[in-house]
């Protein structure tokens, strides 16, 4: 059952994955050849790249679960008579490896430019040029893992939001947008309270300052401060996947008792 | 999809109408298959309970039989076949003597009008 | 044998009541129609019995449960809409069909969209209007629910396809097992293929009859007992 939702759900967004991924492509032609060219305009559409990367999820979800009542399939897909967290996941999981595709791209991409540009500079310059890229590489799985930890935030929010304002009429979708809006004000709050860091931030992951220790270890002119809370625990992982497994239990519920076609 | 049907009679009973006509005229010999429930329902247009309900009425009335498993077949007792084959020209006779009276003919005329039709068209004495 | 019930149910959308409480139990198997004038409260009756959609007060259930969204198992909706995934196949509907749906016929379907002269390689997008209805038939009868709830699957139909979906219907239903609401507009064309009749008017069900007992003592054609109990 979840394997043949997922296949539709996959086969569905393919051509709209396609079109994302042409300009994606056409974008990391440009950081190449800019790279090639030694020209710090690889840099920027680099950040565009990275920045579009936050609402890809976002945008793939949106369609998906938007898609149903569009293509006026609501129907279809409510009536069948599987458990809403089934066709929730489907989507989101369809959507997720699309993402996952789409990042492995980019790093290959990012890291492959970085290369082409220090072969193209001069020999002092080059030195630094390797400092940072030794950074990033250090910095990878926490960038990796902050990107994708807002991505699939925002897109979150965003299909609870689509699903409010297919459970109530008209004000729908402004009732789940002030609620969202709310919940991640309040959430964020607490994340940075001390006792979000006393019950959570325990069991080190990544340890930042380590990390930042290992990478310019030796080089004087190449230091950085690092901010207590860039470092990642266990015990902060477990229990934002637990949220993020609650949020996708709150979506299931309301597809399988709020949202109604029409 | 054939047969009209009117509005004011239940449609079992058209239906019963319609196969009796079949079997008085030969068209349907006596112990002949009937087509399947399902096969009737769709050739008449209509529901299968409905040629269910059929099929049960003129078992009961001994126009057919059903065997189990077999299906519904129409019954080889010729005085049944001519005791419908009775009552249908009846109910016709019935229809035409008061299709006449609505017109404002008479027994002698219309007995005349009969004759007449029966000398052109010609037709069994 | 199924049984489905409505208890006093109320259907509103926003301030406006489309059901006002409906009171009944369907008959357990045949075909009923529900018939009765636009926006009468018909397909939200369907939609109803399906669990697409909830009640704002009363219950509907099917065989003593609620219905919800997972009643798909029990009662299969058949949309007016052209509810079909336009990106697969003929083909890959009824896989899809088959992976979705416990208890899905598939060979039954791959039957039916032969006899209708469909292929399976051709794309749901590029189907005609007629052909998509048929498909859609198809892959519901296919779903052999006990409960079939079909919303208008003759209107806007040329002849020819409402004589394929009238025959579909009574070839492969099984009117001792299964209950079949059709909603439809075609009230003389229906007609002779109904068990049951429910009028439903200004959100109320005004008849709820056997049809061969209604005629035999009434003897009128349902398109007159509409026009009296509509007026």
């Amino acid at each position: 059952m979840w394997m043949t939702l997922w296949k539709k759900e996959w086969q569905e967004s393919l051509p709209r994955f396609g079109i994302v991924m042409g300009v994606f492509l056409l974008m990391y032609a440009g950081i190449l050849t800019a790279s090639f060219n030694t020209s710090a305009f690889a840099l920027l559409l680099g950040f565009f790249a990275v920045g579009l990367h936050l609402v890809l999820l976002l945008l793939l979800w949106a369609l998906s679960f938007h898609g149903e009542w569009r293509s006026r399939t609501q129907w279809t897909w409510l009536n069948i008579p599987a458990p809403g967290w089934k066709l929730v996941t489907a989507k989101l999981a369809a959507g997720f490896s699309q993402y996952v595709i789409s990042i492995a791209l980019l790093t290959a991409v990012g890291f492959l430019a970085m290369r082409i540009f220090a072969s193209g500079l001069e020999p002092q310059l080059r030195e630094s040029i390797e400092m940072m890229q030794s950074v990033l590489t250090g910095f990878f799985p926490l960038m990796l893992l902050a990107l994708t930890y807002g991505a699939v935030f925002l897109g979150l929010g965003l299909v609870f939001i689509i699903l409010m304002a297919r459970s109530v009429k008209k004000v729908g979708w402004v009732i789940g947008l002030v609620s969202a809006l709310l919940f991640s004000y309040v959430y964020s709050a607490f994340n940075q309270s001390s006792l979000y860091a006393a019950l959570f931030h325990h069991g080190v992951v990544f340890d930042a300052e380590q990390t930042m220790q290992n990478v310019t270890s030796g080089s004087m002119n190449f230091q950085l401060e690092i901010d207590q809370g860039a470092s990642i625990y266990a015990g902060q992982l477990a229990v934002e996947m637990l949220l993020i497994a609650g949020i996708i239990a709150l979506l299931s519920w309301m597809v399988d008792r709020f949202v109604q076609p029409s | 999809m054939s047969i009209e049907f009117n509005d004011y009679q239940p449609i079992y009973q058209q239906l019963m109408d319609h196969i009796s006509q079949r079997i008085c005229r030969g068209d349907l010999a006596p112990g002949e298959k009937l087509p399947s429930v399902r096969v009737m329902a769709v050739e008449a247009g209509v529901n299968p309970n409905t040629v269910s309900r059929t099929y049960m009425e003129l078992e009961r009335e001994k126009i057919v039989e059903s065997r189990r498993g077999q299906g519904t077949f129409v019954t080889e007792e010729k005085t049944v076949i001519e005791k419908l084959r009775k009552s249908q020209a009846a109910v016709q006779a019935d229809r035409f003597k008061s299709s006449m009276e609505q017109l404002g003919i008479d027994k002698e005329t219309a007995f005349q009008l009969l004759e007449n039709t029966w000398d052109r068209n010609g037709g069994a004495s | 044998m199924t049984n489905v019930s409505c208890s006093n149910v109320t259907k509103k959308y926003g301030r406006k009541e489309a059901l006002r409480e409906v009171d009944l139990t369907l008959p357990e198997n045949g075909i009923a129609g529900i018939i009765g004038p636009n926006g009468s409260g018909k397909s939200t009756f369907l939609k109803l019995i399906s669990g697409l959609i909830r009640p704002e007060s009363g219950t509907v259930t099917i065989n003593g449960t609620e219905t919800g969204r997972k009643s798909g198992a029990e009662a299969a909706y058949l949309s007016e809409e052209d509810s079909l995934y336009d990106f697969m196949t003929v083909g890959k509907t009824i896989a899809f069909s088959s992976g979705v749906y416990p208890g899905f016929d598939r060979e039954l379907a791959h039957t039916l969209v032969e006899e209708m002269k469909l292929d399976e390689n051709d794309k749901v997008k590029h189907l005609s209007r007629g052909n998509k209805a048929r498909l859609k038939l198809a892959v519901t009868m296919a779903r052999k629910t006990p409960v079939l709830c079909l919303d208008e699957p003759l209107s806007g139909m040329d002849p020819l396809v409402r004589e394929d979906i009238l025959r579909l219907i009574v070839t492969h239903l099984d009117v001792e097992h299964q209950l079949c609401l059709i909603t439809s507009h075609e009230v003389k064309e229906l007609e002779p293929f109904l068990d049951h009749v429910l009028i439903i008017h200004d959100g109320r069900i005004v008849v709820d009859r056997n049809v061969e007992e209604l005629k035999e003592t009434e003897r009128k054609s349902l398109i007159d007992l509409l026009r009296e109990v509509t007026v």
